[in-house]
């Protein structure tokens, strides 16, 4: 780590987004900024040439864990360490669990939950390497209550809660803290296709009355990711207007 | 103060290196309580916890580019310095060789 930034942030997802929000505010706060994605995009391509020191994409498929490793690697060989990882990117599919065909279902628990583990290791052997760091896996309020059409996801995201309790006891001793956040309804990519009448229904359930930002989800995280959160691990904070309280 | 050589008489770069990121691991006060690491001092008596152990390996993996316990070998099993590096010589050399 460069002693001029704040560390080496690796965001998996940071092409659109919450994850382009993350990389986004990192670089403003002075990290170093890996990510990964399918596909590259405009942001990812302005990005390389406004900070081409600071700034690492590469290709990378969740459905397919070894390439998430090969990225986690990448970013390591460019940048000598990972300092935190935002287990941000996932795969929403809404569907009858009954109806779904089975591969779907085992697709949806590779994304959102076999490579965030697969990510987290390669991040915490880094992090275990040099002495500490943190781990922020981007969970979901279907992971505290149920809802229907989203039982493999659901599953899936509180894998991930799991891995965030065991990992903090496990990696504390290291200097490791891992938090989850858990965003509820907010304005992304992923609830693009959520119809008028249900958005209307969500907001109506809401104490806050309105769906999130995105930006008020990194803020959670560059919370927990800052100093003045150096005393929590372990921990789920649910950013979801009160959804869910 | 402890020596990074092993009195061993097969003391390769390997087992140096193995001995070096030990004692980069250990406290001052364990390293003057140890004395010399030789091939025959007993893992134990670093007096590592789990997560230390874990560090080790992390760190030997990219010090000699490899891992002999990736695919889940055994290094409780290992009971001295020696045989901690001669695992790593075994994973070095089967690597040479594939």
């Amino acid at each position: 780590m460069s002693d001029t930034t704040a560390g080496v942030a690796l965001v998996s997802g940071g092409s659109r987004g919450l994850g382009q929000t993350l990389v986004t505010r990192l670089l403003a706060e002075g990290w170093q900024v890996a990510t990964f994605s399918r596909t590259a995009g405009d942001f990812v391509e302005q990005t390389l040439k406004a900070e081409p020191d600071r700034f690492f994409w590469t290709e990378a498929d969740l459905l397919r864990p070894e390439t998430v490793r090969a990225a986690g690697k990448a970013a390591i060989d460019r940048f000598g360490r990972i300092d935190l990882l935002v287990n941000n990117a996932g795969v929403l599919e809404q569907g009858l669990f009954v109806t779904m065909p089975p591969r779907r279902a085992e697709d949806l628990v590779t994304a959102n939950l076999t490579s965030p583990v697969v990510l987290a290791q390669v991040a915490a052997r880094s992090m275990v390497a040099s002495g500490g760091g943190q781990i922020i896996n981007i969970s979901s309020v279907n992971a505290v209550r149920g809802y229907r059409g989203v039982a493999a996801y659901s599953a899936a995201k509180a894998g991930l809660d799991g891995l965030t309790h065991s990992l903090a006891r496990e990696l504390g001793p290291a200097g490791i803290r891992v938090n989850t956040v858990v965003p509820g309804f907010f304005d992304s990519d992923m609830t693009e296709g959520v119809g008028p009448e249900y958005r209307e229904r969500i907001q109506r359930r809401t104490p806050l009355g309105r769906l999130g930002d995105r930006a008020e989800v990194a803020d959670a995280v560059l919370f927990l990711a800052s100093p003045r959160a150096g005393f929590v691990t372990g921990q789920r904070l649910v950013i979801d207007g009160g959804i869910t309280c | 103060m402890l020596s990074n050589t092993l009195t061993d008489t097969r003391t390769t770069d390997v087992q140096a290196t193995v001995v070096q990121e030990i004692v980069a691991i250990l406290d001052e006060d364990t390293v003057d309580e140890l004395g010399e690491l030789t091939a025959d001092t007993e893992l134990s008596a670093l007096g590592l916890n789990s997560l230390a152990f874990a560090r080790l390996i992390i760190k030997l993996e990219r010090a000699l580019g490899v891992d002999p316990f990736s695919q889940g070998g055994d290094f409780v099993a290992l009971r001295t310095v020696g045989a901690l590096a001669g695992a790593y010589e075994q994973a070095l050399s089967a690597r040479t060789e594939a």
